[in-house]
């Protein structure tokens, strides 16, 4: 996101920027690796406005700008660039599901959301979305309640000890309930992870009973859109990586020497760097189309976000692979902080739907006749 | 005069003075087929051109003093958009290089007295100009170009040969690069002289394609005498008009860019597939999806393109960006339809002609990937205007040409010894 942004809008990328630069460098992420955010890192960047974008004022929330999508992507582009560990994009998530499908109780969770204190998580687990293997999620009537049954393979933003939703399969239609990382039956297991930057964990759901008041009144629809925010805002995450990422690489071109020549000035190298941009430009125009598109509800808002994360998780590899290849050995050792941005671009490639899932899925959306259905 | 009253002022026009188009039938090919062009058909077309300048909408933002209407290009803008259900001289590829390249380079370069003969008549359809621009040896490297013009008694007499030069067999005047200078470095000895196609000793010949049509041709140039009058620029001084022609040529080559909105799932190669019965294989499918998500990425490509420009924050050589795209998913999109299609597109028969649109598109393929702008010159130009990168070394840019054809000779594989230095 960088065009036709307001003056509030340059300043909060402003301010988050030099958060990121003081506050967490990259040398603090090294200190860190594998290791979930610090409360007071939380509390900072609640402070900060990091989850308060689809919160209502009265519930200690707001916008910048008063166009919130177009906020969390400035913020999220910020975050990938600097490789931040704030789990923005499920906190808006949690958010934006919550304030519009919530009831009283559920929305008293956000104050707390937003200051950091207990940042929501979202995680995506109606049957037929299946993102990865092994996530799939129902839910049953139950006596005082539901009972929901199932497990979420690969969940990110779930280590701030915060509530989190979760989308369920009932009755072969699709909801979403408010679950308690403490409620019985909740089983969280961290995992080991490609991406070193943030971290992730299975959850598996053993009979938990969700009072009635914990279902958010959510249907297929809301939930493809929550999807295509996720898409959309994860992608503008991912730009910001791979901008960062591309930079360093070009700085790198221009000042390695070989053969008597700095190795930018080989056409075999110059043109892989040209290729690469392309793609890192053309990436940041997809983002600024669909967020675009998602903040204007326009009506071609969910296929932008699959083309999206479609054409941005092909990128994010392509670029990363490149850049790695122009570094040449430097950048396989672990000193170098190539390695990060690489791991982190290789999660974002595949958390909210692969490209190939995505590829598929405009199918879906263009209701064209194909075979069975994915998922 | 607003756009909105210059479109009110054109609907009217267009309902009195031109005939509806049928249907809508739009076909996706992002090429323009060619077509043989019969004297008929071109005269027929030429005068539809008059009535149209006849009428004030032939060069709209073109100076009024050379025939135009002194408009801006949100004017231009709303004619299109009302003309696009009329039909509007057809004047092909020829008449996209006279308006859009030719013309507009002739508007900045000649002189007051070329513009005025020459600027009307274009728009008018009595001169149809295309290029005379690239060699069987200069191609990429344009400023290596061997055709000479050399001084005589009131003007120049050209010999040489120019190939690529597209739509030449029914065009008026060619837009002639010639090299007058040798004893200088390549950029600094090209001069730009107008050519009538019907000077004596010019020969044009169309040349086949791989697709098997005609659209270019090849020149050549046999002691062609043109007057002084027909300099446009200055002497030895060419490449500042060369420069002004390409940028014209890239902005002519873009495609429009359309309002946001929802569009379908490429439906050209989803017919394809689907007459093919190949639908319900995935990787197709993915393929198809491949090629939708590149169309879809390039038009918010274009919108972050001009807005870029509007705002004045493009960086130099930033719309190189565009063409690379092109050439770069314009292939991959050729090929996702030889997916798409399977061995329809392989063999078909004649009565069913959806096949050979398959095949023809993927012998199409790579026209983008070449044609104004090889990928590697965007690259080039991308590497080193965009992203700060330096030249390779040159062996032809400090010594006079001369010098440098002559070492060329000289630089083979086998001949060690003999590379420049």
């Amino acid at each position: 996101m960088s065009l036709g942004l307001t003056d509030e809008q340059r300043l909060f990328r402003a301010v988050a920027e030099r958060f990121a630069h003081d506050a967490m460098p990259i040398s603090n992420i090294r200190g860190r690796l594998g290791q979930p955010p610090s409360p007071e890192y939380l509390q900072r960047t609640g402070e900060l406005g990091w989850y308060a974008a689809f919160v209502p004022t009265d519930l200690g929330g707001g916008s910048v700008s008063g166009r919130s999508v177009i906020d969390a992507a400035v913020l999220a582009e910020v975050q990938g660039a600097h490789l931040q560990p704030a789990p923005t994009v499920t906190a808006h998530l949690f958010a934006r599901a919550v304030a519009m499908f919530g009831d009283q109780q559920t929305r008293s969770l956000l104050p707390a959301h937003c200051a950091g204190d207990a940042i929501g998580g979202f995680m995506f687990a109606e049957t037929t979305r299946g993102w990865y293997a092994r996530t799939a999620v129902t839910a049953e009537q139950a006596e005082d309640g539901f009972m929901l049954n199932g497990s979420v393979a690969i969940a990110i933003g779930v280590d701030t000890a915060g509530p989190f939703v979760v989308t369920a399969s009932i009755d072969g239609a699709a909801s979403a309930f408010v679950v308690m990382p403490g409620d019985p039956g909740v089983a969280i297991t961290m995992l080991d992870s490609i991406d070193i930057t943030r971290s992730m964990a299975r959850v598996r759901f053993t009979d938990v009973i969700v009072p009635p008041e914990r279902q958010l009144t959510c249907h297929r629809s809301d939930i493809e859109q929550l999807a295509a925010l996720a898409a959309a805002l994860s992608s503008a995450e991912t730009v910001g990586t791979m901008r960062r990422l591309f930079d360093m690489t070009l700085e790198y071109a221009k000042v390695r020497v070989a053969f008597g020549r700095v190795i930018g000035s080989f056409q075999a190298i110059k043109h892989l760097l040209a290729d690469l941009s392309l793609q890192v430009e053309l990436s940041t125009a997809i983002v600024d189309e669909a967020v675009g598109a998602l903040q204007d509800d326009r009506p071609d808002a969910v296929e932008l976000a699959s083309v999206t994360k479609a054409y941005v998780a092909d990128s994010a590899l392509d670029v990363s692979q490149g850049c790695l290849q122009i570094h040449g050995g430097i950048g396989y050792t672990w000193e170098h902080d190539l390695h990060l941005y690489l791991r982190r671009l290789a999660a974002d490639a595949a958390l909210f739907g692969s490209a190939q899932w995505h590829r598929e899925h405009l199918w879906h959306l263009d209701q064209l006749p194909v075979g069975a259905h994915h998922g | 005069m607003s756009p909105e009253q210059f479109a009110l002022e054109a609907r009217q026009w267009l309902a009195a003075n031109m005939r509806r188009r049928d249907s809508d039938a739009s076909s996706h090919s992002i090429l323009g087929r060619a077509t043989h062009r019969d004297a008929d058909d071109l005269a027929r077309q030429r005068s539809l051109q008059r009535k149209v300048f006849e009428g004030g909408y032939a060069g709209i933002t073109w100076p009024i003093r050379y025939g135009g209407r002194g408009l801006g290009a949100e004017h231009e803008r709303a004619f299109t958009r009302e003309a696009s259900n009329y039909v509007m001289p057809d004047l092909g590829i020829a008449g996209g290089t006279t308006a859009l390249v030719c013309g507009p380079t002739v508007l900045v370069h000649a002189t007051d007295d070329f513009r005025s003969r020459h600027a009307p008549a274009m728009l008018a359809g009595d001169e149809l100009w295309v290029q005379f621009f690239s060699e069987p040896s200069a191609g990429s490297d344009l400023a290596a170009i061997l055709t000479s013009a050399v001084r005589v008694d009131g003007g120049w007499r050209i010999n040489g040969s120019k190939v690529w030069s597209s739509a030449a067999h029914y065009a008026d005047y060619g837009l002639c690069l010639t090299r007058t200078n040798w004893d200088v470095p390549k950029h600094k000895g090209v001069t730009w002289l107008a050519v009538p196609t019907s000077a004596p000793g010019v020969t044009i010949r169309p040349i086949r394609e791989i697709n098997g049509s005609a659209e270019f041709c090849e020149v050549f140039l046999d002691d062609v005498f043109v007057p002084d009058d027909h300099l446009i620029g200055e002497v030895d001084r060419g490449w500042t008009v060369t420069r002004t022609m390409l940028t014209f040529e890239r902005l002519a080559g873009d495609p429009d860019s359309k309002a946001p909105g929802p569009r379908a799932l490429a439906p050209d190669l989803v017919a394809l597939a689907s007459r093919a019965g190949r639908l319900d294989d995935a990787s197709v499918r993915q393929a198809i999806s491949t090629a939708h998500v590149n169309d879809v990425v390039q038009e918010a490509f274009l919108h972050r393109l001009a807005a870029l420009y509007d705002s004045g924050e493009a960086p130099d050589g930033y719309a190189s960006y565009g063409k690379l795209a092109s050439g770069t998913y314009n292939p991959i999109r050729a090929r996702m339809g030889l997916i798409a299609a399977g061995e329809s597109a392989i063999a078909w028969s004649p009565a069913d002609p959806d096949g050979a649109t398959a095949a023809t598109d993927y012998l199409n393929g790579r026209i983008l990937s070449i044609a104004g702008g090889t990928n590697e010159m965007q690259r080039n130009s991308i590497g080193e205007s965009v992203l700060g990168l330096p030249r390779e070394p040159a062996f032809d840019l400090d010594v006079p040409f001369s010098e440098v054809v002559r070492r060329a000779g000289r630089f083979t594989t086998t001949d060690r010894a003999g590379q420049p230095g």
